[in-house]
């Protein structure tokens, strides 16, 4: 099984993240020490631009800005303009189920449920990508309240109880009875991340035999939230890669897995937007345990009592 | 009487879509395919409520959001926004705006926001 290697997309992000490293360093005159460090093709390019004249190179740093902020603001842009048509789709496919616009027969009402659950895939995958582009852009911003974690993990947990239920999958809370645990977040992107874990976790465990647990504890000035599962697992050398953008591991659980690979991406740079940060352990073929954690309000609290 | 709502919505499909929905619901319903359509027409006959839609031709919602509240008018204005417009509900809600609610949206989550401003 041999393919020709395609770059990733964090590789190709990389390299320009490179060149404009190098092309920085050349503007301000420090290109010398680049030169010495290594030899990869971006202080090849080095050799080739410092003999061009000062105004091209500082033209050539205002391209490749320009460049950058083009491919986010163009991925925004499509974004955008994909919820229109997304929006009235939905809204198309309700107002019949819906009665509102005459009778419909149950062969007609099947088919627009599946019409209408994909509309919501499709709407899913949107986010997604909305996301990273604001992301990239530096325009996704959290804005942080005092909330209680514990209670936020709980409502999360109970949207999936009904499609655990279909699985037969068993879902689990536990926490410290002592305390109750604040943090300041942006409750809605919190909900996002915690969605996102226990959305994976469902889809990687067996059906019929599938446990998830989800944690909430304390750790010296720091929440630390917990999602462990009995799914497929990771491999080792798959472990950072489920955190990059549109990467997903080699083991896949027992169905299809879908999706696009950013999810986790997503809300591990949530995470770290509140000066958190996450990470999974995981055994392959027994079951992963994501964690994230997130500074508490009140570091002066003491940690035990 | 059916309360009336305005819907801003530069769309066509989806005011029309969003017509049929409310009237379903006993509302009265008028709609306006720009910012200054809308202006015009809130002057002419104020609505129980705004549906106002942030991007549109000529006037956008903030404009006519701006518009009205500088010229006193206290209806109740809910925003449609895309998700990507996060900052822009920030915005809104500072220039007046009621309630937000983003595309695409459930059908439950619009009527009951309606419901909440239009007394
Ligand atoms: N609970 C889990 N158990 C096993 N593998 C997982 C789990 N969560 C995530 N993964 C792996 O990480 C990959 C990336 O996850 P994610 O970023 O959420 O994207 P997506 O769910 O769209 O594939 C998944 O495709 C899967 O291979
Ligand atoms: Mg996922």
């Amino acid at each position: 099984m041999s393919e020709e290697r395609r770059p990733s997309y964090e590789e190709v992000v990389r390299e320009l993240e490179e060149l404009k490293a190098v092309l920085a360093a050349l503007q301000s005159g420090q290109a010398d020490t680049l030169l010495g460090s290594s030899d990869s093709s971006a202080v090849e390019i080095y050799r080739v631009i410092s003999e061009q004249q000062e105004a091209e190179r500082t033209e050539l740093i205002r391209r490749l800005e320009h460049l950058s902020r083009i491919k986010s603001d163009f991925l925004a842009l499509v974004s955008h303009e994909l919820r229109t048509p997304l929006a009235i789709l939905q809204e198309a496919v309700n107002l019949i189920l819906d009665g509102l616009v005459g009778r419909c027969d149950e062969g007609v009402k099947a088919c627009l449920v599946m019409a209408q659950s994909n509309i919501l895939r499709l709407g899913a995958i949107v986010n997604d990508l909305l996301d990273m582009a604001a992301l990239e852009a530096g325009r996704l911003k959290v804005t942080k309240e005092k909330e209680n974690i514990q209670l936020l993990v709980e409502d999360s947990l109970k949207t999936f109880q009904s499609s655990a239920g279909e699985k037969q999958v068993r879902l689990s809370f536990e926490t410290g009875k002592d305390a109750v645990y604040y943090a300041p977040v942006d409750r809605n992107r919190i909900l996002q991340v915690l969605t996102n874990l226990f959305g994976n976790a469902l889809k990687f465990v067996r059906p019929g035999e599938g446990i998830i647990q989800a944690r909430v504890l304390r750790e010296n000035g720091w929440i630390r939230i917990e999602i462990e599962d009995n799914g497929c697992g990771i491999r080792k050398e798959d472990k950072e890669k489920v955190f990059q953008r549109f990467e997903q591991a080699g083991g896949r659980g027992p169905a299809p897995a879908g999706g696009t690979g950013l999810g986790l991406a997503i809300a591990k740079e949530i995470v770290e937007l509140h000066g958190g940060r996450m990470g999974v352990s995981s055994e392959y073929g027994k079951g992963s345990t994501f964690f994230f954690l997130l500074p508490t309000a009140s570091r002066e609290l003491p940690d035990r009592q | 009487m059916g309360k009336r709502i305005l819907i801003a919505e530069d769309e066509e499909q989806l005011a029309r879509l969003l017509e049929i929905r409310l009237r379903a619901n006993g509302y009265e319903t008028a709609t306006a395919s720009d910012g200054e359509d809308a202006l015009q027409q809130i002057a002419a006959q104020p609505p129980d409520l705004v549906l106002l839609d942030v991007m549109m031709p000529k006037a956008d919602g903030f404009e006519v959001l701006r518009s009205l509240r500088e010229t006193g008018s206290t209806v109740p204005v809910i925003l449609l926004t895309a998700r990507s417009q996060e900052s822009a509900v920030v915005q809104g809600l500072q220039l007046g705006a009621n309630d937000y609610i983003t595309k695409p949206f459930s059908p439950v989550e619009l009527l009951t926001r309606i419901a909440k401003w239009v007394k």
